[in-house]
């Protein structure tokens, strides 16, 4: 699937390298790169994922990173209700008839 | 071609910061350990009557403070007889992006917009993004927010998903990062970069907002009961929620209120961590934020942190993840209000609290915040879950933060626990005597540091010279 100018696209960039890190940052988050995402629209060709793109944000700047998503998703929801509280909810209704 | 390397970028903080909030904290500072914290408060000009004034206009605050009436019933249920306080709620969701940030983005954005920037940058993984996001559609403002919102896997935990995905539908533009305290490297480089306002929980504008929700409750009490609350509990993050709150308390001539602060417990959890920044369900209103920032206010991301919670508050109360979780079960099915588990985490601590108070007395829970996907104890749990966090119903004295959670299996099993006031102002000046190299204090210093850790000059001088007795004997 390929972006085309214009899609609402994902970029992704390292910020810092792991080695750009700064001391005190503990030694299992050091070991990562520092990266960020953000979502804009594609600027310039049609592009795929794991292009080098450029996009444009809601407030209009251009940032430059590596196409990671196109049509990006939200997929946090309520979950199902846990065991847990229902059990809590149902005592709550015999404490305070 | 500027250099923006870490390195450069940070050595440039206080230049940086000077243009993107429009305070030189130089003029305040004082004999090097203390500054002028009252001066730099009234240097903004907003007292509660300017605050309150602004926030009007943006549709923030005048919230309804609630009585809990069956909530107070089952309090009563599990308390000793004659225990019992009545326990009312701010009902803080009703701010337009749902949170009492929205009291502190109003001052903050307004004065973005009074002096002429096109645009602010916040950086929180908070509803304060979403606060700022907000207001700044409103005023016609362009505004990015920095967030922490995924480990190195890319995995996200929903509450924080959620505020990206609210920020970005007020028309914010999110950049989303990975764990590391280096997101403040990229807030000071995007402020290069934009010429935007620094939109910063900490500064005076952003801590004198929230005394408006202090007073208001001061105020509404009063004018119902004819005195003030007995007590407000206010969850403790950042410390610029307490701070602010108490200042309205006692500005509406609320003296004898007690200000308790309340965190969730996740000690044992470092912040920081890539490893542990998915076990842990509670992004804010944590020990992990509450302890470092009362214990070194200035840490933050200002030179000076108008957020200075020591000074105020009188109690500190720990609350577990599964606590929260229960409370916000307890507070729809008796209440019949949904809320946000974060903002319930100081009503936790007020049903402990209450039960240790007497049934004529009146107990202020200063906040609730808005539910949604992602912000709701059922997808925080199953998350908790599919992270290896067990989740069980027992006695939350025995959850593990970043292990597990505990359902409390009774309202009884909700006790008090505190965290020892004393051992934190210790803390306190355990910091700032290893950054003065344990020299002797002006009288100067010395009264800030009484007003800092609410100890007497008597009991800092003595605290200050065993610490320098203990410095000189290693």
């Amino acid at each position: 699937m390929k972006a085309t100018r214009g899609d609402h696209v994902r970029i992704r960039w390292v910020v810092l390298r792991p080695e750009e890190r700064p001391d005190g940052v503990p030694a299992d988050t050091r070991a990562t790169p520092f990266v960020a995402c953000v979502n804009g629209h594609l600027e310039g060709p049609s592009a795929s994922i794991g292009d080098r793109v450029r996009v444009r944000t809601q407030i209009g700047r251009v940032l430059d990173g590596e196409l990671v998503e196109i049509g990006p998703r939200t997929d946090h929801g309520f979950g199902s209700p846990q065991p847990e509280l229902l059990a809590a909810g149902q005592q709550l209704r015999e404490i305070l008839p | 071609m500027i250099d923006r390397s870490y390195a450069a970028v940070m050595a440039r903080r206080g230049e940086i910061l000077q243009r993107a909030t429009g305070i030189d904290y130089r003029d305040f500072e004082r004999d090097g350990v203390a500054f002028d914290y009252e001066g730099m408060m009234s240097s903004v000009g907003y007292d509660v009557a300017a605050a309150a004034a602004v926030q009007r206009e943006a549709g923030v605050g005048r919230t309804p403070l609630l009585e809990l009436h069956r909530l107070t019933e089952l309090v009563r249920a599990v308390a000793p007889k004659g225990k019992g306080a009545r326990i009312f709620v701010k009902d803080e969701a009703a701010n337009p992006s749902g949170s009492f940030k929205d009291r502190r983005a109003a001052l903050a954005v307004h004065e973005a917009a009074k002096r002429g920037y096109r645009g602010v940058v916040a950086a929180t993984s908070g509803n304060y993004g979403a606060a700022v996001a907000s207001q700044a559609a409103a005023r016609g403002l362009r505004c990015i927010v920095i967030q922490e919102v995924f480990d190195s896997r890319g995995v996200g935990q929903p509450e924080i998903v959620e505020k990206g995905r609210k920020c970005e539908a007020y028309g914010a533009e999110v950049l989303q990062v990975s764990v590391g305290p280096e997101l403040f490297y990229l807030l000071l480089a995007t402020l290069e970069e934009t010429g935007y306002f620094s939109a910063s929980l900490y500064t005076p504008y952003a801590v004198a907002g929230i005394a408006t929700l202090g007073y208001e409750i001061a105020t509404e009490v009063k004018e119902r009961y004819g005195r003030g609350p007995d007590a407000v509990v206010v969850t403790h993050a950042g410390g610029g929620n307490l701070t602010g709150t108490a200042v309205g308390i006692r500005a509406a001539g609320a003296t004898s209120t007690r200000i308790v602060a309340a965190s969730v417990d996740l000690r044992g959890l470092h912040m920081a961590s890539d490893h542990d920044f998915n076990r842990k369900s509670f992004t804010t209103g944590h020990t992990g934020f509450g302890v470092p920032f009362a214990t070194d206010p200035d840490r933050v991301d200002v030179p000076r942190n108008a957020a200075r919670p020591l000074r105020y508050m009188e109690r500190y109360l720990l609350v577990s993840q599964g606590e929260a979780f229960y409370m916000t079960e307890v507070l729809a099915r008796t209440q019949g209000l949904e809320r946000g588990p974060a903002g319930n985490t100081s009503l936790a601590a007020a049903f402990a609290l209450a039960q240790e108070m007497a049934t004529d007395e009146i107990l202020v829970v200063q906040e609730t915040e808005y539910t949604g996907a992602g912000k709701h104890p059922n997808a925080q749990l199953a998350f908790a879950r599919s992270q290896g966090v067990t989740v069980s119903r027992g006695d939350p004295a025995d959850e593990r933060p970043g292990t597990s959670i505990v359902i409390p299996d009774h309202p009884s099993r909700i006790q008090c626990r505190d965290l020892d006031l004393d051992g934190l102002r210790r803390s306190y000046l355990r910091g700032v005597a290893h950054r003065a190299g344990g020299r002797t204090l002006s009288p100067v210093e010395t009264s800030y540091l009484s007003a800092e850790t609410r100890w007497p000059v008597e009991r800092v001088t003595a605290e200050w010279d065993a610490l320098a007795a203990a410095t000189a004997a290693r």
